[in-house]
């Protein structure tokens, strides 16, 4: 069901890298741990393979969810492996009495009863290299996979589900009540055994049993049913039994039902759930969805944007500003848009205004028109930008007008530092001193530590996007710097220089969406052909791996899923670029260039106007500046001139499909939206 | 499916409040999923790793190492007084990382992978602050 290879959407064919993601091509050997970053190599293309990523979305719909916690479940029936398969055997089972060795059993993957492909092995076996079943945070494996995760899957379960293969391994002693992750409908039982309750899991009792293993099965109605289901002929209940008496049973019980010993030899348990917690909704659950933008296509027909840097307007006067160049670019009278969404961040900090909406709706003469204010930190108009897009697809709307703005240079810059820590975690992170400059200082030297990143290379970033807000009339800086400017300029929060810092900026930016019928009779319309959300831990040391962009990664993986391309496909970029490692580990996780060689890239010219992907063609966040509640509109608006080749000095010749990416908070938040010439 | 039960509060794991007050007592005590053996800082009600909601708590040994750490040299209005300044990753033994203050080291001395120990909250650090010190 997992695995099936059904319909799979438009999916693109080509892998990331052709020949150079695979086992040991491509990969930098290092002597602290190669095969480790050979796997993460691994996963990286798996995730970006749309085919996995289907896969992957088929198992999101797999997600039931009761609590491990919440639910008991009884065995109530089950057969006995009277002979051990051969995983068993080597390095085990143990002699009776002894005791289990933690990881004896966790090659689970060996006993796959079908064939499959050596990657997916290799992720079942990972997959039990994880030491689900009871292990400990300081259990080795654990602490190896926390270090060094791989992919996109996040939790352990997450994992077994992934198999139809099973998840639980154990010793039929103790199966006897095992907690049950999920338990969707008639059709089977995804079960494990939670902490402790597995025999061998944590060493604590001893194999007096023959090797049980549940797999997910069918359950009909009538096997549904406890009560029938324990009267049933060749039953035996578990509940209760020794594990010697229990071993008696279980023996019987697979005497009495022999088609299963036959089949397989593989035990399979019936289980009879007994909620003692929460139970939940049986509905399915996507992570995020492939399907927006499916519904309706929709169209950037208008753009706007003010000139960044210093303003003594009101971010509602910006916002109209921005808003009339939009609307009258895209040929809309005001009167036509149905609702506006507006990204602002620190408004009550920077002007003292809460309910920025109206106050722009007021301004552009359409009071009338709905109106809300988005907050997602830096990507406040990316989100605005995404909820727009959903509700034209959904038909609830033909026209908005959507954008963002911000006034930040009303305060000092230590007021501001501190407004804009706001963002970070307030018990954990502002407390300690915490800046934005800190948060991707911390991330540049884990990225430094882990690939060797140099300041130098970041350094290569700011001077690029300086090369090209050059080329951009409304960028705040349109000078050039040098490599030498940037590592000489002040420290800020080591190893970030003042250079490798985007300037503090007020502006505002919008775009009008709008639905086919409507783009259609526009002078020319630049389709949305993917946008997609991801999140990723609030805390920085909580995040799984500072010297990654895992919100990037899942963020981008779904919206190239839903265009039905990959990041080769990308003709020019817009991403954020808050601050130079910030570019570098974005190239990284959009799938740009390989995990690690993102400050490379930047320094061999890969990512400038003219170089095999350009990158922040605007300027960027560094040069262009960053309004932060309207970055992620500036940057739509960006890639909709480049792809109307509307972009003047700075146009991508050629460019047919886009991307921009914005982050919001320290990482926490991240939008990937793609964008075509041609609807898909 | 019947209805939720409700949750006994004494398995809700702990308040961020209760782990500063034990940072400010001088002990690292976190949170520990029941079910996987998760820790877990900050505290949370849904175990990220197996969706458990089982917590008990445990003390931490409080010797971890440099992960990753940066110089604040432009503080906030309110740390004006106090830069420049050491704020660092440190993952314990135990495998869970913490974000705090690196103190009684110099500011250019300090190294990933450096080893470090949980030493109690900052010195007139109010509200409280996980702070560091080499071992």
């Amino acid at each position: 069901m997992i695995d099936s290879e059904g319909p799979l959407g438009a999916g693109h064919p080509r892998p990331l890298r052709p020949g150079q993601c695979g086992r040991g091509n491509g990969v930098e050997q290092r002597a602290d741990g190669a095969a480790a970053e050979t796997e993460e190599q691994e996963d990286r293309l798996l995730a970006l393979d749309p085919r996995e990523s289907v896969r992957r979305g088929q198992r999101h719909d797999l997600i039931h969810r009761p609590s491990p916690g919440a639910q008991e479940v009884q065995i109530v029936d089950a057969a006995v492996d009277q002979q051990p398969a051969a995983h068993l055997l080597a390095p085990g089972p143990p002699p009776r009495g002894a005791p289990v060795a933690p990881g004896a059993y966790d090659k689970l993957a060996d006993c796959a009863d079908r064939p499959v492909s050596q990657v997916h092995a290799r992720r079942r076996e990972r997959g039990h290299e994880m030491r689900v079943l009871g292990d400990h945070q300081d259990d080795a494996r654990r602490a190896r996979r926390r270090e060094d995760p791989v992919g996109f899957v996040e939790s352990p379960r997450d994992r077994l589900l992934e198999k139809d293969g099973f998840t639980v391994l154990g010793r039929q002693a103790s199966v006897r009540l095992v907690q049950v992750v999920g338990c969707a409908d008639d059709e089977c039982v995804d079960a494990w055994i939670g902490g402790g309750g597995l025999v061998g899991a944590e060493g604590r009792e001893p194999p007096e049993a023959p090797a049980v293993r549940l797999r997910p099965r069918r359950i009909s109605a009538r096997e549904r049913d406890p009560d029938r289901a324990t009267e049933s002929p060749g039953s035996a209940s578990m509940e209760g039994c020794e594990p010697a008496a229990s071993h008696h049973a279980q023996t019987e019980g697979a005497r009495a039902r022999p088609r299963v010993e036959q089949s397989n030899r593989r035990a399979t348990a019936h289980v009879r759930n007994r909620h003692v917690g929460p139970s939940y909704v049986p509905f399915r659950s996507r992570a995020t969805s492939d399907t927006i933008g499916s519904v309706r296509k929709v169209a950037v027909v208008g753009l706007g944007v003010t000139k960044f840097g210093k303003h003594e307007r009101t971010c509602a006067e910006l916002f109209a500003e921005a808003g009339l160049d939009a609307l009258m670019d895209a040929g809309v009278h005001p009167r036509q848009i149905q609702g506006v969404y507006v990204g602002n961040v620190v408004g009550e900090a920077g002007e003292r205004q809460l309910h920025l909406g109206p106050q722009v709706t007021s301004a552009l003469g359409i009071p009338e028109v709905a109106a809300t204010r988005f907050e997602t930190a830096c990507a406040s108009s990316h989100a605005a930008f995404r909820h727009a897009l959903f509700e034209i697809a959904s038909g609830a709307a033909n026209v908005l007008l959507v954008g963002g703005a911000e006034r930040v240079l009303t305060m000092s810059t230590e007021r501001s530092t501190e407004v804009f820590a706001y963002a970070s975690d307030a018990v954990f992170e502002q407390p300690a001193g915490l800046t934005f400059p800190g948060v991707f200082a911390l991330i540049a030297r884990a990225h430094m530590a882990k690939h060797g990143t140099t300041e130098e290379q970041m350094a290569h970033v700011a001077v690029k996007n300086h090369r090209h807000g050059v080329l951009n009339p409304k960028a705040q800086f349109q000078k050039e710097i040098t490599l030498e400017q940037v590592l000489r300029s002040a420290k800020v929060a080591d190893p970030l220089k003042l250079y490798d810092c985007c300037p503090f900026s007020d502006g505002a930016a919008a775009v009008v969406l709008a639905s086919e019928e409507v783009a259609r009779n526009t002078r020319k319309p630049v389709w949305v052909l993917g946008s997609a959300q991801a999140g990723d831990s609030m805390c920085l040391h909580d995040k799984r791996d500072l010297a990654r962009a895992v919100a990037t990664e899942r963020a981008a993986v779904t919206a190239y899923r839903q265009a039905g391309l990959g990041p080769q496909d990308v003709d020019v970029v817009e991403l954020h670029d808050c601050f130079t490692i910030a570019e570098i580990v974005a190239t990284e996780g959009l799938g740009l260039c390989e995990p690690g060689t993102g400050g490379i890239a930047a320094e061999k010219g890969e990512t400038s106007l003219g170089g095999r992907i350009p990158v922040n063609v605007s300027g960027g966040l560094k040069a262009k500046g960053h309004p932060i509640g309207a970055t992620g509109a500036a940057q739509v608006a960006e890639i909709t001139a480049q792809l109307r080749g509307e972009a003047g000095r700075r146009q991508v010749e050629g460019a047919t499909v886009g991307l921009t990416h914005t982050l919001g908070g320290n990482t926490a938040t991240v939008l990937v939206s793609l964008f075509g010439r041609e609807p898909r | 499916m019947s209805a939720p039960a409700a949750t006994a509060d004494a398995t809700r794991g702990m308040s961020t409040r209760e782990f500063f007050d034990e940072v400010r007592a001088g002990r690292l005590v976190v949170q520990r999923c029941a079910g996987c053996g998760a820790l877990a800082v900050p505290p949370k009600v849904v175990c990220a790793s197996c969706e458990g909601v089982s917590w008990s708590r445990v003390p931490l040994g409080g010797d971890g190492e440099v992960t990753s750490y940066t110089v604040i040299r432009v503080p906030p209005a309110q740390f004006a007084a106090q830069a420049p300044y050491v704020v660092t990753v440190a993952r314990m033994v135990e495998g869970v990382s913490l974000l705090g203050r690196l103190t009684g080291v110099p500011v250019d001395a300090v190294r990933v992978g450096m080893p470090v120990r949980f030493v109690g909250s900052l010195a007139n650090a109010d509200p409280p602050v996980i702070a560091f010190r080499p071992r």
